[in-house]
């Protein structure tokens, strides 16, 4: 079983959990903003839909949002410890969500006011 | 175990010391006289390698943010690396409500008094908002505890998350009943 892994990294792939987990988190960033974009469009507000593209465009465009950037899945990525601007990422990610909430919230207030 | 160490020390050396490696196998392998001639070269052997163990004290560029780098010592990076992952998954859960509330928002048309749905996907929305900014609390919680040898902080923010869902389902369920009857 152990030779299934090659010598110096973790069986546990933690690096490549993590570099999964971010790729599903900007998946869900991507394709929520999708979605409220699609519904703004359809209810006729274009700002709130390019609001929506700005925000997934954001998360899918990886000069803002890089998951396992510094992190080279070769050596397990724990020789390189962590992502050096894993807190910037992770902060940009919360902000892309916090975006999509604002755009989510301001289509219920529309659609409340409508 | 000392002898094959002997051994490999004295074939590495060999070329270096012809005379003394000579003299160490005529005297026999057997005897404690090889040591005689190791112990001089033991020292250094053993001084060379520790530098190799001890690679490079990291040049540790600044990483942010210092509240958390700052303190403590370096943990294991698959601790750090979890860490990571459990932040991501409070993201993602925060993202199920955004994308939940965005959901209800666009369905809320179809419904009669609307208003219901979409003060309810606006709270669904504004959950997920601050459940993501707790995600990042979290993680530099957590990370600081990681670096200070400290317990993990309590997850306090689960059970508020869960009474909201419960609190969300429920006033979607009082909706679609009052809708039924």
């Amino acid at each position: 079983m152990s030779g299934d892994v090659p010598l110096g990294r973790d069986p546990g792939l933690p690096a490549e959990r993590s570099s999964l987990a971010w790729q599903r988190t900007v998946l869900g960033v991507v394709l929520g903003a999708v979605v409220a974009g699609t519904t703004a469009l359809h209810a006729g507000h274009w700002w709130l839909a390019t609001a929506a593209l700005v925000v997934a465009g954001c998360a899918a465009w990886p000069g803002v949002l890089r998951p396992g950037r510094g992190r080279t899945l070769a050596d397990g990525g724990l020789a390189g410890a962590l992502v050096r601007e894993g807190w910037t990422f992770l902060g940009r990610a919360a902000l892309l969500v916090v975006a999509l909430a604002v755009v989510g919230v301001a289509l219920a207030v529309v659609g409340m006011l409508t | 175990m000392s002898t094959p160490d002997d051994g490999s020390r004295d074939a590495r050396t060999g070329a270096a010391r012809g005379e003394d490696a000579a003299t160490g196998r005529g005297t026999g392998p057997g005897p404690a006289a090889a040591p005689a001639p190791g112990t001089a070269p033991a020292p250094g052997t053993a001084a060379a390698p520790a530098p190799r163990t001890a690679p490079a004290p990291a040049p540790a560029p600044a990483r942010r943010p210092a509240s958390v780098y700052g303190v403590g010592t370096e943990p294991d990076a698959r601790f750090s690396l979890a860490n990571e992952r459990t932040a991501l998954a409070w993201l993602r859960t925060a993202l199920g409500l955004v994308a939940g509330g965005v959901g209800l928002a666009s369905l809320a048309s179809l419904t009669d008094p609307h208003v219901v749905v979409d003060v309810v996907a606006a709270l669904a929305c504004v959950t997920g908002g601050l459940v993501a900014l707790y995600a990042l609390r979290r993680w530099r919680a957590n990370e600081r505890a990681l670096r200070l040898g400290r317990p993990l902080p309590v997850p306090g923010a689960l059970p508020t998350l869960v009474a909201g869902v419960v609190l969300l389902g429920l006033l979607l369920a009082a909706f679609a009943l009052g809708r039924a009857v």
